[in-house]
């Protein structure tokens, strides 16, 4: 789509908003950019914004305004429990934290979510670099159906999740303890290496952006140690076969979920438009994804709506937590019992060494109980969202006018009203609140894409991230990276990135003067 | 990452809302945001770095099979000595310390030393091997471990009871953690992307703030540093010493004591709150009794001092009974130090397993969560009620 609007924009630029915008200018015949009703908005998370921790570092680790003592209380002690870091089982003197592994991605949930915000891509240039300590981004990684066929959700394929590489699970483990793998201290299940590719994108003004994406790599796999990838032979690790897709993740904001939760499910599923019937070119799918909470209630058919994770493949924010916890640190959980490489070669192994440690303690429970991961979630849920910045800047209010032009609050849905939140916290409850997203599947693109499925979300979809707070994360993460994998180092790179159902917006962003380009930027800033 | 003192903050904050609205104050914080980052944040990174070299040259003449008890006393000192930057930094923990991930590298508590002791049983003892280690077998405390021991029943191991691996492994570790100072220095300093030459110094975030900054404002500035010291302030009062301390003498929890096995917790604690001192007063090693605070300063004390002068010294006054309580949680009854050094003092560990102890913590506490309040429900707000210059 070209850029239609250029009288607009001179007009907006030399006579200001009120004149042309805004629905009050009535009787031109030239194109028109109305600022949208959002642009207004200051609290994007209700009450629960402080607006004395909303343009620092502290933008996203800030408990809600609104929160009573009791809540701010156990907001603060889930606070201490999220920076804790988990050591191996059985360091004396440190019984309420040991468990971690024996194979894990991080050792705290902080280490991932740096300050409650996104995580630092690794630093690496076009060779490859071994991922080392305190990294951001894991890989997820599954076997794919080779027919290509659509999921049909059923007890015996658990729903469409993800089916793990034999050997390996559905992430790799890059780091373990010290006797995880007595070949290889202090590694996992395999090493991760990555590295960096470039492309260029140039506007039509010549102006030009470097894209860089990265290329992830597994060698020194657990079930044949030393190997590496090759083009000049056939591999022999289970982890390198060519049916297995690997999906890089960074470490995304943790913020703002607990308002996330308490959107009414209707309110989401009003938006789904699987087959583009309203032909606006934007589908908008529903991730309905494996229950563990309804499983372990028993319920004949375990399957909720999706609304946390990359893909939409969690349901509930205790759901996410329980299963981070498992799965990147290792440390078992009321809800997910047995350790993330349970039943594997490699676990086996270890346990046949270290026969103690096995996920359960001397009381028979796990090694986190039922308070811990209720703990972390109340804390992710009652984390406060930032209030907006420089919302009378003109930049900031034209800009806000492209983002709806350009049809970006399609799938970035700006506001919602939440309902009572199902864990009923009174803070998250009945609030106006602005978070950018719709939670719901859409294709991106090639570019984007994965291929690898995750429940009813393609290789090509991705969940819609919400925007609130974006354009504090360079304030609170110089280095932060956005888009699943962290490959965008600025929101211009990451609306480059836009592909799919997004392409038009992204093409409509491309055709604007550079004056407008860095007006929409300004308004995603201000958020 | 900011804990408030629930009952305090929401009196404090009903009381200040009963106050009449406060009037717009111009203020150019250009003067606080420059003296802060280059004079008290980055001087304290070049002090690790500079300190760090010189542990390194301490844990060198450690030699294997040479070290002689001297030596290890002067490593210990200068472990000590190395502490005091780092521990003055926290008032200010944002930024490249975070973003590349230096700090668990650097501090992580608590140690895996099962791993660790296994890793030099293994012979991984090289630089290169403590690079591919994680982060709970290096750092501050691998250090602190190696050099003085478990603490247990003494912080000062004899050279004798160290292995040959662990002087091989304490010189390889220290090597690595200088590495890391120096890291931490260049960003502030030359470059805080790594991977961009064009980053520029961090400390220009903060003093150039506008649309090439990550600060966007003045305004963000202040917020972060007042911020920074809500948060330290917190997290020594309300983690560091009552965590351990524990509701009662029958659930103190030791282990979650940082710095125990060289009983240097409580001087932590001590320049935890000098680091506060620092930013608050634009002063380095800021030292009430010693040195004047100028409302020309550019510590905060000056952005303060712009709206309310009173609340400026109250808050200064504040900090400095948090000082003072801390250091007499070691029971000589001198406030002004709290080295480990006379018969009539004792650890951090001892003062929570002592009644008396307990209620020195316990005033240690309440000061410190009396400056945090008056920052977080006094001074923060003001930032709303200021005309900045930018």
């Amino acid at each position: 789509m070209p850029w239609a609007a250029p009288f607009a924009v001179a007009c907006l630029a030399a006579a200001g908003l009120a004149a042309c915008g805004g629905g009050n200018g009535g009787g031109q015949s030239q194109p028109e950019l109305s600022v949208p009703a959002y642009a207004n908005a200051t609290k994007l998370g209700g009450d629960t914004t402080d607006v004395n921790a909303s343009r620092s570092s502290f933008g996203f680790s800030t408990p809600a305004a609104n929160l009573d003592t009791v809540g701010l209380a156990r907001h603060l002690e889930g606070d201490a429990a999220f920076e804790q870091a988990f050591v191996p089982f059985g360091e004396p003197g440190q019984e309420g934290v040991d468990g971690l592994g024996p194979v894990f991605n991080n050792s705290s949930c902080n280490a991932c979510h740096q300050r409650d915000g996104r995580g630092t891509p690794p630093a690496a240039g076009e060779t490859f670099t071994r991922l080392g300590q305190n990294e951001s981004l894991l890989l997820a990684i599954s076997i794919e159906d080779s027919s290509g066929a659509q999921c049909e959700a059923a007890f015996n394929n658990g729903y469409c999740v993800p089916q793990p590489v034999p050997g390996f699970g559905r992430q790799v483990f890059q780091r373990g303890v010290f006797d995880a793998r007595p070949d290889s201290p202090f590694t996992g299940a395999a090493d991760v290496f990555v590295r960096y590719e470039s492309s260029i994108v140039t506007y039509a003004d010549g102006a030009m952006v470097t894209l860089r994406k990265p290329v992830l790599q597994v060698r020194n796999p657990y079930d044949n140690p030393g190997e590496a990838p090759s083009a000049l032979q056939l591999p022999v690790s289970r982890v390198l076969q060519p049916d297995v897709r690997m999906s890089p993740r960074i470490g995304p904001p943790v913020f703002g979920l607990g308002l996330l939760e308490a959107i009414p499910e209707d309110d989401l599923l009003a938006a789904v438009d699987p087959d583009d019937a309203d032909s606006d070119g934007i589908s908008g799918r529903a991730n309905f994804v494996f229950d563990p909470l309804k499983a372990a209630a028993g319920n004949p058919r375990p399957v909720s709506l999706g609304r946390f994770g990359l893909k939409a493949n969690n349901v509930t924010v205790f759901d996410q937590v329980s299963t981070a916890l498992v799965n990147d640190i290792g440390i078992t959980n009321p809800l997910f019992p047995t350790e993330n490489i349970s039943g594997t070669p490699l676990h086996d192994a270890y346990l046949a060494r270290n026969p103690d440690d096995n996920g359960i303690g001397a009381d028979g429970q796990s090694e986190a109980p039922l308070a811990s991961p209720k703990l972390l979630s109340f804390y992710a849920q009652t984390l406060h969202v930032p209030a907006r910045r420089n919302v009378d800047d003109a930049d900031v209010r034209r800009g806000s006018a492209h983002f709806e032009a350009a049809g970006c609050s399609g799938c970035h849905t700006p506001r919602y009203v939440t309902a009572r939140h199902p864990d009923a916290i009174p803070s998250l409850s009945n609030q106006e609140i602005y978070p950018f997203t719709d939670l719901l599947l859409h294709d991106m693109g090639a570019g984007l894409a994965d291929d690898r499925r995750d429940f009813q979300a393609t290789g090509r979809e991705w969940r819609t991230r919400p925007l609130w707070g974006i354009g504090l994360t360079h304030t609170v993460n110089p280095l932060a990276g956005f888009l699943h994998d962290g490959r965008a180092r600025t929101l211009e790179e990451a609306v480059l990135w836009h592909g799919g159902e997004a392409r038009a917006a992204r093409e409509y962003f491309r055709n604007l003067p550079q004056s407008e380009r860095a007006a929409l930027l300004a308004f995603l800033s201000s958020l | 990452m900011k804990m408030l003192s629930v009952l305090c903050a929401a009196l404090l904050a009903m009381l200040s809302a009963q106050e009449a609205p406060a009037q717009t104050v111009p203020f150019n914080a250009a003067g606080v945001s420059v003296k802060v980052a280059n004079r008290i944040i980055t001087q304290t990174y070049r002090n690790l770095n500079t300190q760090a070299g010189r542990l390194l040259a301490a844990v060198n003449a450690l030699r294997v099979g040479g070290a002689t008890e001297a030596e290890l006393d002067a490593a210990q000192a200068q472990w000590r000595v190395t502490r005091v930057p780092w521990e003055t930094s926290e008032g200010f923990l944002f930024g490249p310390v975070d973003a590349q991930g230096i700090d668990p590298l650097i501090d992580t508590w608590p140690l895996s030393t099962q791993d660790l002791q296994q890793f030099l049983a293994a012979g991984f003892t090289s630089t290169a091997a403590v690079l591919q280690a994680p982060e709970n077998v290096q750092g501050f405390h691998t250090i602190e471990f190696l050099l003085f021991g478990d603490g247990v029943p003494t912080n000062d191991q004899p050279v004798a009871a160290i292995s040959p691996q662990e002087l091989a492994y304490v010189i390889s570790t220290t090597a690595v953690f200088k590495q890391r100072t120096q890291l931490l220095e260049t960003a502030w300093t030359t470059r805080f992307d790594p991977s961009n030459p064009a980053s520029g110094p961090y400390a220009r975030q903060l003093t150039i703030p506008g649309p090439t900054s990550v600060y966007g404002s003045q305004a963000a500035v202040i917020e972060e540093l007042v911020n920074g010291l809500i948060t330290i302030l917190d997290e020594v009062g309300n983690g560091k010493i009552a965590a351990p301390l524990g509701a009662n003498i029958n659930s103190t929890d030791e282990s979650l004591e940082e710095s125990q096995f060289s009983y240097n917790s409580l001087t932590d604690f001590h320049n935890n709150v000098q680091s506060v001192l620092n930013v608050y007063s634009g002063q380095l090693g800021f030292k009430p009794r010693d040195n004047a605070i100028s409302p020309t300063g550019n510590g905060l004390y000056t952005f303060v001092f712009a709206h309310n002068a009173l609340l400026a010294n109250q808050v200064l006054a504040a900090i400095v009974a948090a000082y003072d309580a801390i250091g007499l949680i070691d029971g000589d009854g001198n406030s002004n130090t709290t080295a480990i050094v006379r018969p009539n003092q004792i650890t951090f560990r001892q003062a929570i397993n002592d009644p008396g102890g307990r209620i020195r913590c316990q005033t240690a506490i309440t000061a410190l969560q009396t400056a945090q309040n008056l920052l977080a429900t006094r001074v923060l707000p003001l930032i709303a009620n200021t005309d900045f210059a930018l």
